[in-house]
């Protein structure tokens, strides 16, 4: 499966390579002034990889070289993943020992500039409204509560009290304010000298999933199916030329919402086929072949499948869950049912197309899948037939200890100008006998009976059924 | 397969990708779904829901070089769901990509911490402007600057003060847009089609049926709305009638358009004492996201009754339904139009009386009141014979005098030809009922304990006209039986129905006896 999924990737090795660059191609300027001498900013262009779940989970693995002085110093990464779980940083090189790890995220904010400043001084720069003339005093910011209080010489002024432009200039950002949140961490290094620095970490923000749209032509009874990989990118930053492994399957983290609920279980026949060893591991891998680029807000899809007129039939089918009657008919289910020949599904949504009579494709349902192992049949069930309808009705019944005797009746009546063949299920059988019936039935299991029911075009068909249960 | 190969040839020599714009569609075909039935009251006051959407198909014309090229496609519905994208008519398609990292005054900023920038202040007294180079240390809350080793907060000193950027940093676009890599073998004009679903659509039917002597006109409307931003004009629109099944977690994406916020120190200086806010309360990035919430406008723009009624064909299993003549789907409006308009529509009126299973405390009944039932075949003979999707109908018919009074309404499910309209209005008051049980006797012990009653209904007929009368007994899955009746009972929907019409005035008796397990 991987083997396959690689080959069909091959092709978008170019093409991840020259996407349009994210927003860190910026113009190179000096580290802030905040950088303490022992400080090291970490080098933008690390070997990016990432292996993303499709619960909204991220693991990067992010490796760089460094120059780190012997003994102690700090490394900062103001780069990595805005959505980062700091307690999940790993920080591992060689001869390198991790001393503490900080996640700093006090902003570096005008408030928070002139709170850190209380105590010190500022430049305080006037403007006389009628001449224009700047005049430049030395404060002392003495406390920023509702307000900034200042003491300039022997007078304590309040800040802009008088409504005038009053410009702060302050000589530099305090320490531990920063742009962003900001990943630091202290190691202490045998020796001096150029290293590879490996660090982990998982953030959110960043997920995939498989989405296919498949192409039904019912006149042909044929069925084109593309694949494509879709990984969705909120977490505030971008992550270029990464390479990439997408991890299928449940990961249980301790942070809510763990991933998506299917609505359907997959009605795939041949189960059997499913239970690779993979399954077992329960979950599957796939690795993309060449470097992706993910910029931050963005929808990225790559074509991994394409399965090209497929035989695909339609089905009708009702299943009556109990010996009730209906007050109503009920639409029968349309499913579309082929088979995946030779190529696998990772598990995702289908979305299935059909042309109009114009020729524009049109929505006709849409149903999530489990993995899909290759060569499974696979049905998927589309939506209800407006014209199509089955209403079932008890005759009469009895039930005694042991014993229990349904009489049916099965209105099944078809507005379509074609006859069409319903397959209706009886369930709950529990063990017992179809003693009477209008047409045979297939016995598909204990609790079910299966009737294969032709409705001519614009007509009605009535199944009778009587099911004897002994218990 | 074949395809794919040649598409990795070129990208692996490195041919250049040409940049392809597509700006906007040639013509737009909206189709809008909704899963079940929607009551349109409820869609008015709701904003889409997750199973109802529009299938949009765009005809854009693109000339493409001969190789790989980007093909950016713009002025798509806000509402795109991106994973549903089709393309037909664009070879070679690989990858596809939904940006939207969207160009505003917080994002500039944003993007520019780290840059040079341009601090121009102007001075009010001369007009003078002065030019600084200043570079962004901090966008978090308000812009921090670095001028020349001096720091200062950009907004807060009350000068007048603006920051010019030197160009829009690379990533940041003004609207959400698709941009799909592609490789022609041939360089041409061509025309493609892209089609998707576009969410925050939805449509309802509603049905009037206005009695007229013996017969009834029967009008459809269709409400389409439209909750999204994106307008279609002079467009074919569409809706599909039937039920499709959506996994209801499609969605469209919501960009996040980070506000420039302005935080300064304590400016609005307070001279009384307050109690201090804590200064550990950090405003978190998320906590800035902008929220627009824009209160969708809706017009209710009601159609005179036209003949044009809208066109409806099979779709698969569904009803494709075209709205007769090309129409403007503005964006935050609901739109309605005719889709039925039957005149001399047979119908049947019953008044009708369903007897429980279960009688209150095995006691006799009160009087009880009759429902009016309003019963259409959907057949071509009955003068209509159309496929109706799932919606209300509200029921007007005459009083004694001749005037117009709206009787009630209920909901129906699709209903194809040849199946019955049946809508349930209010009860009369001048045809009553009275069931009374006349004799009840068990047989039998234990599990094979049963029960014998025997029911007595006295109907009356108050009104001046002869009326039909439809009473209906319970049956419990079945397992009751009806031994002994004045005259046969037919088995339809569930229950045993007894078919009667009684003259003006007339007050009749019928009995009948139920058998059946003591539980």
């Amino acid at each position: 499966m991987r083997g396959r999924l690689f080959c069909a990737l091959l092709f978008l090795a170019a093409g991840t390579a020259v996407a349009a660059p994210p927003s860190k191609h910026r113009k190179p300027v000096a580290p802030p002034a905040s950088s303490a001498a022992q400080t090291k900013q970490s080098a933008p262009q690390p070997q990016l990889s990432l292996t993303v779940y499709n619960n909204d989970l991220v693991m990067v693995q992010d490796i760089r070289e460094l120059d780190l002085p012997a003994g102690r110093s700090r490394i900062e990464f103001p780069d990595v993943s805005a959505a980062i779980r700091p307690e999940t940083v790993s920080l591992t090189a060689k001869g390198l020992s991790v001393v503490e790890q900080n996640f700093d995220y006090d902003l570096l904010t005008p408030p928070k500039m002139m709170e850190k400043q209380v105590g010190h001084d500022v430049q305080i720069v006037r403007t006389n409204p009628a001449t224009g003339a700047q005049t430049t005093e030395t404060a002392t910011v003495l406390s920023v509560n509702s307000g900034v209080v200042l003491r300039i010489g022997k007078r304590i002024e309040v800040l802009r009290d008088d409504g005038l432009p009053t410009r702060v200039v302050f000589s530099s950002i305090p320490e531990n304010l920063r742009a962003s949140p900001t990943l630091s961490v202290t190691v202490d290094s045998e020796g001096a000298g150029r290293r590879q620095v490996n660090l982990s970490y998982l953030a959110s923000g960043l997920s995939w999933a498989a989405d296919y749209v498949g192409m039904f032509d019912d006149k042909r009874g044929s069925l084109t199916l593309q694949g494509w990989i879709t990984i969705r990118n909120s977490s505030g930053t971008g992550f270029r030329n990464a390479e990439t492994e997408l991890i299928a399957g449940t990961i249980n983290t301790t942070s809510g919402d763990s991933g998506r609920h299917y609505a359907n279980g997959t009605s795939a026949a041949g189960m059997g086929s499913q239970r690779s060893a993979k399954e077992i591991a329960d979950f599957y891998s796939y690795r993309l072949p060449e470097r992706v680029t993910v910029a931050n807000q963005q929808t990225k899809q790559i074509g991994f499948l394409n399965i090209g007129n497929a035989r695909a039939t339609k089905r009708y089918d009702y299943q009556s869950y109990s010996f009730d009657s209906a007050t109503e008919p009920a639409h029968a289910t349309v499913s579309v049912a082929f088979n995946n020949a030779d190529e696998a599904l990772p598990e995702g949504t289908v979305r299935l197309y059909m042309r109009d009579y114009k020729g524009d494709p049109k929505f006709i349902g849409e149903q999530n899948i489990g993995h899909i192992s290759a060569g499974s049949d696979l049905r998927l069930e589309i939506g209800e037939a407006f014209d199509v309808t089955v209403q079932p009705t008890v005759v009469s019944s009895e039930s005694r200890l042991h014993y229990a005797r349904y009489e049916m009746s099965y209105d099944l009546r078809n507005a379509r100008s074609e006859p069409v063949t319903v397959r209706l299920r009886q369930s709950s059988l529990r063990n017992g006998k179809v003693t009477d019936e209008s047409q045979k039935s297939e016995r598909i299991d204990a609790d079910d009976a299966v009737w294969n029911v032709q409705i001519p075009a614009h007509g009605e068909t009535k199944l009778t059924a009587t099911i004897e249960i002994d218990s | 397969v074949k395809r794919l190969a040649a598409a990795a040839l070129f990208a692996l020599t490195g041919a250049a990708e040409a940049d392809v714009v597509s700006e906007k569609p040639d013509s737009v075909v909206v189709a809008v779904y909704h899963e079940g039935t929607v009551d349109t009251r409820q869609l008015m006051e709701g904003t889409g829901g997750w199973d109802a959407f529009g299938f949009i198909v765009e005809t854009r014309t693109v000339d493409l070089p001969a190789g790989p090229s980007v093909v950016r496609f713009r002025d798509v519905a806000s509402t795109i769901v991106p994973e549903s994208i089709h393309i037909d008519g664009l070879p070679g398609q690989t990858e596809r990509d939904f940006d939207y990292d969207l160009l505003s005054p917080g994002t500039l900023l944003a993007h520019s911490v780290g840059r040079e920038v341009h601090l121009v202040r102007t001075d009010t007294k001369t007009g003078k402007e002065t030019d600084q180079t200043a570079i962004v240390r901090s966008a978090a809350d308000g812009a921090v600057l670095d001028i020349g080793g001096k720091i200062e907060a950009l907004d807060c000193s009350g000068t007048h003060e603006r920051l010019v950027f030197d160009d829009v940093p690379e990533g940041l676009i003004d609207k959400p847009t698709l941009s799909v890599r592609a490789i022609a073998p041939a360089a041409g004009r061509y025309t493609i089609r892209l089609s998707y679903i576009a969410m925050k659509m939805n449509w309802s039917a509603d049905y009037v049926a206005r009695v007229e002597g013996e017969t009834l006109s029967l009008t459809g409307w269709i409400t389409l709305a439209n909750f999204s931003d994106t307008g279609f004009r002079d467009t074919p629109a569409e809706v599909i009638g039937g039920s499709p099944h959506t996994t209801g977690s499609d969605h469209e994406v919501a960009p996040q358009v980070g506000a420039r916020t302005h935080q300064c120190w304590p400016l609005d200086v307070d001279w009384i004492e307050r109690p201090i806010s804590s200064p550990l309360a950090v405003v978190s990035q998320q906590e800035m996201v902008e929220t627009v919430v824009v209160a969708a406008s809706r017009r209710p723009e009601k159609l005179s009754s036209s003949p044009l009624t809208a066109d409806v064909r099979d779709f698969g299993d569904y009803k494709l339904y075209t709205m007769p003549v090309r129409t403007d789907v503005a964006a935050k409006q609901t739109k309605q139009v005719a889709f039925l308009d039957q005149h001399q529509v047979k119908f049947e009126k019953v008044y009708a009386f369903t007897v429980p299973v279960y009688w209150p405390n095995g006691e006799d009944m009160e009087v009880q009141p009759v429902t009016v039932r309003y019963r259409v075949q959907n057949k071509e003979a009955d003068g209509l014979g159309k496929p109706m999707p799932g919606g209300t109908v509200s029921v007007i018919d005459t009083d004694e005098r001749g005037a117009p009074v709206f009787v009630g309404q209920a909901s129906i499910d699709d209903t194809p030809v040849g199946l019955p309209v049946t809508v349930n209005t209010g009860e009369a008051f001048d045809v009553q009922v009275k069931p009374r049980l006349v004799a009840t006797e068990t047989t039998g012990t234990g599990r094979n304990k049963r029960s014998h009653i025997t029911i007595e209904v006295a109907i009356t007929n108050g009104k001046p006209a002869p009326v039909r009368f439809e009473l209906s007994q319970e049956l419990e899955g079945g397992e009751i039986r009806i031994p002994k009746e004045d005259f046969p009972h037919v088995l339809e929907e569930g229950v045993a129905r007894w078919k009667l019409t009684l003259a003006p005035g007339e007050h009749t008796i019928m009995h009948y006896e139920l058998d059946g397990p003591d539980d």
